[in-house]
């Protein structure tokens, strides 16, 4: 055991766990690896007692006195800034409390420019700091002297950052940093996810093996649906089930402290000023939080919470990471958590003592949903847990890298070229593709007809460069993964500022518009420049503002969850709470239309003012469905000319079209063979549609769209585009080019995900078909009906729809 | 193509967004916002080349189909400061001697007056049609007498239609309330503004190859 770690340990009067130990241990050895458990049981110490232990190694200690001058030993990488505070404190209290001079200091997006600079000159032995800042410390100038001496990079929630573009930040950052200091120690630490080993991979880099320590402590988790008064009262569809307020309140009641998790920011506000109005005895010990409240709101909140003052908190997926609040007791999830890792992972915010039970209440938004109460129950009994699936060949993120390297020291192609080929996300990419990257940085892209006056990268004494300043500004103001719409400011008169919200919301209000923020309610009084200024306002109904945003399509694990209770409805004797009182719903489903066996595919035609709805349940998610419905729109539109407007579900699709089909079950059998389905998807999918919008998100990570500095106008002149714009300009004049192929990809590998959807398919080959025709709207089909979010896709091309718009016009 | 009489003048609204009005032999092209690619490329933004040809060849197709004796572009005909795409512009309309080509200044239009004066074309600040009291410009003009209308680019209007079975299309349209009547932006690459369907306002959407008056108040 650890030297250091056992005198803090003997200080604390605690025990470690044996997979503290166990990390020591491993550490010790100079290896790297992936340290696997839950929060709140001293993951953080686990790998920080390593880290020190090296740090007075004799060896490190002789090397530090050669070099005379301190530098930077360790880097500990987090997703989120509370949590870089949090690991800030608990860090710099075991230095305080040993008497030790290793200093940790944070270095995060709220650290000032002073401090930047200090740090630079003065480097502690230890930053915490998040995946931007590492990319932004390697855009300033000598970045590699800086890293020269550094030892250890720890990357927390790791499992967090491995399925999005942030963790390919990552992976670059420590591409680059082993380069420059080989013998880099690197630690990840993950909470159990479905792909552990090649969440380990992934971060150590293929050439390196390392170890895995996985906790073998197992928290107890309790799962409970809160059920309508009566089921005919409750709606058949809906997302923010605020007509379970009466029952949620008396759950905070009997708890000391409960957190309630909705889906998007604007739940959480509406479910506040619910719970508020109509129970006012609440006020003061209740507060909202969510990702667009300003940083001195949520410290507060936090900061409440922690001391036991508040009775809940409304809050969204800002507090799924991070902190743990002792005096949390009880968890209360608003609607599908879409997902059982998240799902466990709002239940562990709660019973944080050792042995205690983590209770999580699940609150059903409309009558169908009930029904995932008992697919989550079914998850958490067997394990059931995602994979984070890593992005591969993000030439967006590469794009923005070989920027950060340009502005910083600049970079020799083949140098970064190795470097970057040995990790994950770019072992694919070929040489040309990676000169593609750098001819588009250099000129545009084509290497004929360049124009002179392009200056982005510039090649001296075989170093890119980037030498405009103001390029070089731009670009580290731009660093990062995370692309949202532009923010505006929201402040008092009075300068207070409340937080941020989408300019296409504020654009919609005008001066003495009322709306609700932050739980209180605003009126609007005018628009300085990026800000909107504000005044409490009362005895107005005020509006919920919409942020775009937090709308995910439900995992593949929790839809196999949820596939196992659809098939338990025809086993009454063993159904659960939930299916048991879901029965009139079934019941009401088989009477107007059929309520589907195991082998069984149900499909209704209904006819309504809208149009012609064919509703299908195949059960696959929403992701697939939306593949299915598109590929099924393709096939029906071979037969007889149409456009649909398609919608779908967890649990099946729809497809309306103005026109009416005959439709039977031989030809419904049709639409589903699997044959010729690849070619079907190819040529049937408007992927193009698709790739325009993914592109978006691809166009402000590669640095094609620049948002402003911030707190300022956007000065430039003449240079408002949409990512739209871009995309037609690349198809037209560019139509090989690497983003472009990137927005095509990321289409096929998750939206489409084609290889489920042919399993989809074969699977429902060998079913039978049942055809029903109902005259009302079923049970099963109300829900995609009113999803309000469609998709418009259309098998036939643009100018083909527009001349039957042209004629539905024209007969009116 | 659909022909409306603004005060007494007959106008051709014609789906390629532009307007022809017989009666002069006049071409009005609104919000070309030509160079916009190479600004952006100029700035550091990489995009690829854009072939400017591809633009002219669709006023080519207007010019031989119409025969104008004037083009008169209603402002914003080109996005920012100089750069090649002007010059190869410039040499493109030398191709049509006989034709008089108009610009009504626009926000966009910041060329200085040395390069407007070479390209050969007129700069006014509105063009009259004092006949018919129609007068055309970029903007609306302020304090128009009441009986004249005021042809304008500028906000390069849009409008949603909603087809049958739940479809949705955003469409580049003419737009017409009280005194002012809007022209949609020619150019390729730029945006819509989306107006909302009042009572008192007039729609010609450009929907495939037809100008269509949508009916009041749907939508």
């Amino acid at each position: 055991m650890s030297r250091i770690a056992e005198a803090w340990f003997f200080n604390q009067g605690w025990k470690p766990h044996a997979f503290q130990k166990e990390t020591w241990a491993t550490i010790k050895k100079g290896q790297s690896g992936l340290l696997n458990a839950p929060t709140g049981y001293g993951k953080t110490m686990a790998v920080w007692f390593g880290v020190l232990e090296h740090y007075y190694s004799k060896k490190y200690q002789l090397e530090i006195k050669k070099n005379k001058k301190i530098k930077l030993h360790s880097l500990y990488i987090t997703p989120l800034r509370v949590l870089s505070k949090e690991i800030h404190k608990a860090t710099t209290a075991v230095s305080t409390e040993l008497d030790l001079d290793y200093q940790v200091e944070l270095r995060t997006g709220d650290t000032s420019t002073a401090t930047r600079q200090k740090q630079r000159k003065n480097p502690p032995q230890s930053l915490i700091t998040t995946p931007e800042s590492v990319h932004l410390l390697l855009a300033s100038k000598e970045s590699t002297a800086f890293f020269q001496s550094l030892a250890f990079v720890i990357v927390d929630e790791w499992h967090e950052l491995l399925g999005s573009k942030r963790g390919v930040l990552v992976e670059l950052a420590i591409a680059r940093l082993k380069a420059i200091n080989p013998s880099l120690i690197i630690w990840g630490i993950s909470a159990t996810i479905g792909n552990l080993m090649e969440a380990r991979g992934i971060l150590l880099g293929k050439d390196n093996s390392g170890a895995l320590v996985r906790a073998k402590l197992q928290k107890k988790i309790h799962v409970e649906t809160v059920l309508p008064p009566s089921l005919e009262k409750f709606p058949w569809a809906g997302h923010l089930g605020i007509r379970l307020m009466d029952q949620v309140v008396p759950i905070i009641r009997a708890h000391q402290s409960t957190l309630i998790f909705t889906n998007t920011r604007s739940q959480a506000e509406i479910w506040y000023q619910q719970i508020i109005m109509a129970y006012p005895e609440f006020a003061g010990l209740m507060a909202i939080h969510h990702g667009s409240l300003s940083d001195e709101i949520r410290f507060w909140v936090e900061q409440a919470l922690h001391e036991g003052k508040l009775k809940a908190v409304v809050c969204t997926s800002s507090l799924d990471l991070g902190v743990d609040f002792r005096p949390v007791d009880c968890v209360v999830q608003i609607g599908s958590p879409k997902g059982i890792a998240r799902f466990l992972q709002r239940a562990g915010r709660s019973g944080h003592r050792p042995g205690a039970v983590s209770k999580i209440y699940f609150v059903p938004t409309n009558s169908l949903e009930i029904m995932e109460g008992d697919s989550l129950k079914y998850a958490v009994r067997e394990g059931l847990v995602e994979q984070r699936i890593p992005y591969v060949r993000s030439f967006d993120v590469l794009l923005q890298f070989l920027m950060t390297l340009a502005v910083g020291d600049g970079f020799a192609a083949e140098t970064i070229f190795q470097e970057v080929s040995a990790t994950h996300c770019y072992e694919s990419i070929t040489r040309e593709e990676f000169n593609a990257c750098i001819a588009l940085l250099q000129h545009g892209g084509q290497t004929l007809g360049a124009y002179e006056e392009f200056h982005r990268l510039v090649l001296e004494d075989g170093l890119y460069r980037v030498i405009s300043r103001k390029l070089a500004m731009r670009h580290r103001l731009s660093i990062g993964a995370i692309v949202s719409d532009a923010m505006m400011r929201i402040k008092f008169m009075s300068g207070k500022y409340l937080g941020t919200m989408e300019e296409s919301f504020i654009s919609k209000l005008n001066p003495g518009d009322v709306f609700w923020f932050s739980g209180k309610q605003l009126a609007m009084i005018q628009i300085r420049g990026m800000e909107v200024v504000v005044k409490p306002a009362e005895h107005k109904k005020g509006i919920v503002p919409s942020w775009m945003g937090g709308r995910f399509s439900i995992s593949p694990d929790l839809g196999k969850a949820i596939r196992h209770s659809f098939e338990s409805i025809h086993k009454p004797q063993h159904a659960s709470v939930e299916l048991q009182f879901l029965q009139p719903l079934f019941a009401e489903q088989a009477k107007r239309s059929a309520l589907p066996r195991e082998q069984e595919l149900l499909i209704e035609y209904i006819e309504t003012r809208y149009g012609h709805h064919l509703f299908i349940y195949p059960f696959e998610g929403k992701m697939v469905h939306e593949g299915m419905a598109q590929v099924i729109a393709y096939r029906l539109s071979e037969l007889q000319a149409a456009s649909f407007s398609i919608a779908s579900n967890e649990y099946g699709l729809e497809l309306v079209s103005a026109t009416k089909y005959a439709i039977d079950e031989a030809f419904l059998k049709q639409l589903f063979d699997p044959k010729g389905l690849h070619k079907d998807i190819s040529t049937g999918i408007n992927v193009q549609e698709m790739a325009r919008h993914r592109f978006r998100d691809i166009a402000g990570i590669a640095g094609l769209i620049f948002h402003g500095f911030p707190g300022r106008q956007q000065k430039t002149k003449h240079m408002q585009a949409n990512s739209g714009l871009f995309f037609s300009v690349f198809e037209e004049y560019d139509p090989q080019n690497v983003l472009l192929r990137q927005a095509y990809d990321e289409v096929f590998d998750f939206q489409l995900e084609e290889g489920r959807m042919q399993l989809a398919f074969e699977r429902i080959a060998n079913h039978r078909i049942i055809f029903t025709q109902p005259q009302k709207l079923t049970p099963f089909a109300f829900p995609i009906f009113s999803e309000s979010f469609r998709e418009r896709y259309s098998n036939e091309n643009w100018e083909a729809r527009l001349a039957q718009l042209k004629l539905q016009l024209e007969n009116l | 193509m659909r022909e409306i009489t603004v005060n007494s003048l007959a106008l051709q609204l014609l789906p390629q967004k532009a307007v022809f009005i017989p009666a002069y032999k006049i071409l009005v092209i609104s919000d070309w916002h030509l160079g916009k690619i190479a600004h952006f490329r100029k700035e550091g933004i990489f995009l690829p080349k854009a072939d400017p040809q591809d633009d002219f060849n669709e006023l080519t197709q207007l010019l031989l189909q119409h025969s104008p004796s004037k083009v008169i572009f209603l402002g914003d005909l080109f996005h920012s400061q100089w750069n090649q795409d002007w010059e190869d512009f410039s040499s493109y309309i030398r191709q049509f001697p006989t034709i008089e080509f108009i610009l009504t200044e626009g926000n966009h239009d910041i060329l200085d007056a040395e390069t407007w004066q070479r390209s050969g074309i007129r700069r006014v600040d509105f063009y009259a049609l004092t006949e018919q009291r129609v007068i055309l410009s970029h903007q609306p003009i302020g304090n128009l007498p009441p009986d004249y209308i005021n042809l304008v680019g500028h906000i390069h209007p849009g409008c949603v239609l909603q087809g049958k079975g739940r479809q949705r299309f955003r469409l580049p349209c003419f737009h017409w309330k009280g005194q002012v009547f809007t022209l949609p932006a020619f150019g390729r690459w730029t945006g819509l503004y989306m107006l909302p369907r009042e009572e008192d306002a007039k729609f010609y959407a450009i929907v495939h190859d037809a100008v269509i008056l949508l009916p009041s108040g749907t939508n």
